[in-house]
C-alpha cells in the first residue's frame, strides 16, 4: 500500500516537472518569471525525486531512460551520462539486461499495466549479488501521448540473506528434530497438546503417526497411572528439570502392554517473555542396556551366592595377582572380614614352611600366565595350620591376563588318612618280612641239609623258595611304594659295569625260570654312577613283566646301547600281547594293571612300573615305551652318563 | 667255631638265625633285651653280635654306638640287621661293622659271618 501511495504521488509531481518543462519550451522567448508561491513546485517536485531514499528509474515506452534519481546512481554506481536517454538494457555495460526484467518490461507490463514486488537476483558489475525488489507501473501522464514506466528497485540483499539464514536454519532444525535417533517431542501448553514429535518417539509411543495436535496424556493414557501427569505439572509450573535415569515405563505399544526403559529429560519451553508455555521431552529407549545390566546385576548376584555357597575357597585377584574377593568360605575360615582378608598378605595365612616355595610357584606363575598347583598348610581362625590343595588359574582376554581366580580346598582328613595308610603299609610290610625272613632262612637250612642226600622233598622246597622270593619282592615294592610317597628313599650310588649287572640279573631269572629265551645284546660297554639294587630292580621289572605278558612265547630281547653320546639306555622288547594306546598313559600309575582280553587281570600289585619310572626319574633318566597290541612291546630306561 | 649273640625282639627271627648259625659251628645266644647286650657279651665270653635295628622300641644304632663308646667291649664286631634296605650307611656309621638286610640268604649270613671273624681274628 505504502508503494502504490509513493507511486501515485511521484506520478503527479512527474505531471508537473512535464508540465512545466513544457511550459518552459513554449515560452523561450518569454522571460522567466518566479512564481508567486514561495516555493518553486517544480524544484520541489525534483528535490524531492532525486532525495527519495530508494532508486527511481522513469522509463519511455522504448525503456530509455528518462529519469534517475540520485539513489539510484548511488546504489548501483553508474554514471548520469551514460544512463540518461539510455535504453535500460544497455546501461553500465548492459547490467541491466536481466532476462526476467525483461520479461517483465517488455510482456508482462504492457498486458497488466502494474507490477508489484517483483524480486530479482543478478550479479551487477560493480555492485556484485544483489536482490532488488522491483515496483513498476506504466503512468500516464495528462497531455502527454506518451506513456511512462515509473520503476522503483528496492536492495533486499541484506532481508533475502537473514531469511535465507533463518530458512537455512529451520531446516537444520527439521532435520535434527525428525532425523534424531533421540526421542523428540515438544508438548505445548497445561495439557501438553503434542506440537511435534519425531518419528523416533512416534514409533516408540506406538500409536500411530496420527498424534500431532492432541493432548499427550490422551494419547498415552496408561502414563496417568505412571505419575507422568504430576511429573509433567511439576516442569509446568516449576520450571526446574527433570531427570530420569533407565526408568521403567509400561507403555501400550500396537496393542500390547510392554516394559521399556528410558533415560529422559522434561524440560521447560519458554516464550520470549520467559513464559512458560511447554515441556519438551529429550528421550532415549534404554531398554536393551537396562535388560543386559539386569542381566548382569542377576548374575552377578547369583555368582556371588554360588560362590559363597561352595566348600571351596574361592578369591579372585587383579592381573598382579592381588586379591580383591574371598567368598565366605574363606571369612569362615580365617575369621577375617573381607576388608581385613584383602589387606592381608597372603604370608599370614601360608604356614611358614611353605612361604618359600608358594612365594617362588607363585612368582613363576604371574611372570608366565601358568596355571598354580600347590599344596599347603593355611591357618584357620583358631590359629590351627590345615593341610589344603591350592588352585589358581588366569583369566586372559586376547592373550592378556586381566585377573586370576583361585581355588583352596581343605585336604586335612585326605592327608592324615593318606599317612595312616602309609604307615599302615610300612607296618605291613615290616612286619609280613619278619616270618618271611624266617620261613626263608628255615627252608634254605632245609636245602643246605637235603643238599647230599637223595630226597623227593628237594624240589618242592625249590618251589617254596621261588614263591617266598616272589612274596619278598611284593612287600618290597609295598615298602618302597610308602617311601616313595613319603620321599624317604635314599639312592646309593656307586659305579659299576651296566653290562654286567644286566647279564648278572638274567642269569638270575634264567636260574629260576627254565622256560624263558632270554637274548642279550652289548652294543657298548658302559659304567655308571647308579643305585646299583635300584637300576636292577627296574631291570627285573621289566623283564617279568615282558615273561608275565608273553603267554605264547618266552622270547625277550634285551640290548644295552647308547642312544645319544651322553646317556646309556636298556630296552626289553617282548613279543606279547602288547600294550593298548589308551593304556600306555596309564602304566606309570600306581595299582594300574593291565586286562587282557577276556578280562582276566596279570597278577601284581600294579606297581613295578610306578617304582620303575619313579626309580629312573630320581636318577635323572626317562623311560620310552613302543608298543603295538598283539605285536609285543619294547620298554627302555635312558640314563645320563654324567651322574655324581 | 665263635660264640655270637643275636640281638632281636622277635623270636623266630632270633631262633631262625641261631639254628642257622648253629648249622654252621656256633654257639649262639639270643636275647630280647637290647639293654642287656654289654652284660651278655661279658656274660658268655661274645665274639661277634648280631644287632636288630628296632628292638622293641630301641633304636639298635644307640646301642651300636654305646657299646663302641664302651672300651671293655668296644671292638666287639657288630653285624646290624634290619627289614629296611636303605639303612646301611645309618647303620654304619653308628659304629656297625656290617649291615644285612632282612630276609638274607642263609650262605649270606654264614659267609659274613665267617669273613667278620676271621678278619677280626687276624686284627686282634
Amino acid at each position: 500500500m505504502d508503494k502504490d501511495l509513493r507511486i501515485k504521488e511521484l506520478e503527479r509531481e512527474l505531471r508537473l516537472v512535464k508540465n512545466k518543462l513544457e511550459t518552459n519550451g513554449r515560452n523561450q522567448s518569454h522571460n522567466f518569471s518566479l512564481p508567486s508561491s514561495p516555493i518553486n513546485p517544480s524544484h520541489l517536485t525534483s528535490s524531492i525525486l532525486e532525495n527519495i531514499h530508494a532508486p527511481l528509474l522513469l522509463l519511455n515506452n522504448k525503456l530509455e531512460v528518462v529519469f534517475a534519481n540520485k539513489a539510484f546512481y548511488e546504489n548501483f554506481q553508474v554514471y548520469k551520462d551514460e544512463t540518461l536517454g539510455q535504453p535500460l538494457f544497455e546501461i553500465g555495460s548492459s547490467q541491466w539486461d536481466i532476462p526476467e526484467l525483461r520479461d517483465v518490461l517488455e510482456s508482462i507490463l504492457p498486458q497488466k499495466n502494474k507490477l508489484s514486488n517483483f524480486e530479482v537476483f543478478h550479479d551487477f558489475e560493480k555492485i556484485g549479488e544483489r536482490w532488488i525488489l522491483l515496483n513498476a507501473r506504466e503512468i500516464d501522464i495528462p497531455d502527454v501521448s506518451e506513456s511512462y514506466i515509473l520503476m522503483t528497485l528496492e536492495d533486499i540483499t541484506r532481508r533475502k540473506k537473514a531469511e535465507s539464514r533463518l530458512i537455512k536454519s529451520e531446516q537444520l532444525f527439521h532435520e535434527m528434530f525428525y532425523s534424531s535417533t533421540s526421542l523428540l517431542a515438544i508438548f505445548k501448553g497445561p495439557e501438553y497438546i503434542i506440537e511435534k514429535a519425531n518419528d523416533a518417539i512416534i514409533k516408540v509411543w506406538g500409536k500411530g503417526k496420527d498424534v500431532i495436535g492432541k493432548p499427550l496424556l490422551e494419547v498415552l493414557p496408561e502414563l496417568k497411572d505412571q505419575g507422568f501427569q504430576e511429573l509433567l505439572d511439576n516442569v509446568f509450573k516449576t520450571g526446574e528439570v527433570f531427570h530420569a535415569h533407565q526408568l521403567p515405563v509400561d507403555l501400550e505399544i500396537n496393542g500390547k502392554m510392554e516394559t521399556r526403559y528410558f533415560d529422559f529429560t522434561y524440560q521447560p519451553q519458554r516464550n520470549a517473555k520467559g513464559e512458560i508455555i511447554g515441556v519438551a521431552d529429550i528421550a532415549r529407549d534404554v531398554t536393551e542396556e537396562a535388560l543386559l545390566s539386569q542381566q548382569i546385576q542377576k548374575s552377578e548376584k547369583e555368582f556371588r551366592g554360588l560362590v559363597d555357597f561352595m566348600p571351596h575357597k574361592i578369591s579372585i585377584a587383579d592381573e598382579d595377582g592381588n586379591a580383591i574377593f574371598y567368598n565366605k568360605s574363606w571369612l569362615d575360615y580365617t575369621g577375617m572380614k573381607m576388608d581385613e582378608i584383602v589387606e592381608s598378605h597372603w604370608t599370614e595365612v601360608v604356614h611358614p614352611d611353605h612361604t618359600e616355595k608358594v612365594k617362588k610357584e607363585l612368582e613363576e606363575c604371574l611372570s608366565l600366565g601358568k596355571t598354580l598347583d600347590v599344596e599347603l598348610k593355611l591357618k584357620d581362625k583358631n590359629g590351627n595350620y590345615k593341610w589344603h590343595l591350592c588352585k589358581a588359574i588366569a583369566l586372559k582376554d586376547d592373550g592378556i591376563i586381566t585377573s586370576w581366580i583361585s581355588s583352596s580346598i581343605e585336604i586335612q582328613k585326605l592327608k592324615e588318612e593318606e599317612q595312616r595308610k602309609e604307615d599302615f603299609l610300612k607296618l605291613v610290610s615290616h612286619e609280613l618280612k619278619t616270618p618271611v625272613t624266617s620261613i626263608k632262612g628255615y627252608v634254605q637250612l632245609l636245602q643246605t641239609i637235603l643238599n647230599n642226600q637223595d630226597n623227593k622233598a628237594k624240589p618242592y622246597l625249590n618251589r617254596i623258595e621261588t614263591q617266598i622270593e616272589r612274596l619278598i619282592r611284593l612287600i618290597s615294592e609295598m615298602l618302597d611304594l610308602s617311601r616313595f610317597e613319603q620321599n624317604e628313599l635314599e639312592l646309593h650310588k656307586e659305579k659299576f659295569s651296566l653290562n654286567e649287572h644286566v647279564e648278572y640279573i638274567i642269569e638270575d631269572i634264567t636260574y629260576t625260570h627254565k622256560d624263558v629265551q632270554i637274548e642279550l645284546e652289548h652294543l657298548c660297554e658302559c659304567e655308571i654312577m647308579a643305585d646299583k639294587d635300584r637300576i636292577g630292580q627296574v631291570i627285573i621289572n621289566f623283564i617279568t613283566n615282558a615273561l608275565k605278558y608273553s603267554p605264547d612265547t618266552k622270547r625277550v630281547l634285551v640290548k644295552v646301547f647308547r642312544k645319544q653320546d651322553d646317556n646309556v639306555a636298556v630296552s626289553v622288547k617282548d613279543f606279547g600281547i602288547g600294550i593298548q594306546e589308551k593304556d600306555i598313559k596309564r602304566i606309570f600309575n600306581r595299582f594300574y594293571r593291565v586286562s587282557a582280553k577276556n578280562e582276566e587281570t596279570y597278577a601284581g600289585f600294579g606297581i613295578g612300573l610306578y617304582l620303575s619310572n619313579k626309580i629312573i626319574d630320581r636318577h635323572n633318566g626317562k623311560i620310552f615305551v613302543d608298543s603295538e597290541p598283539g605285536e609285543g612291546s619294547e620298554f627302555t630306561f635312558v640314563l645320563p652318563l654324567n651322574q655324581t | 667255631m665263635a660264640k655270637i649273640l643275636i640281638v632281636d625282639d622277635d623270636q623266630t627271627i632270633g631262633f631262625m638265625i641261631k639254628d642257622i648259625l648253629e648249622f654252621g659251628g656256633h654257639e649262639v645266644t639270643v636275647s630280647q633285651q637290647p639293654k642287656m647286650t654289654k652284660e651278655n657279651i661279658i656274660k658268655h665270653d661274645i665274639e661277634l653280635v648280631l644287632l636288630d635295628k628296632l628292638i622293641s622300641g630301641v633304636d639298635g644304632t644307640d646301642v651300636c654306638s654305646e657299646l663302641r663308646k664302651d672300651e671293655e667291649v668296644a671292638q666287639i664286631p657288630i653285624i646290624m640287621m634290619s627289614a629296611l634296605h636303605d639303612v646301611g650307611e645309618v647303620c654304619k656309621s653308628a659304629g656297625a661293622t656290617e649291615f644285612i638286610a632282612k630276609p638274607f640268604d642263609m650262605e649270606t649270613l654264614i659267609a659274613k659271618t665267617n669273613e667278620i671273624l676271621e678278619e677280626h681274628k687276624k686284627n686282634s
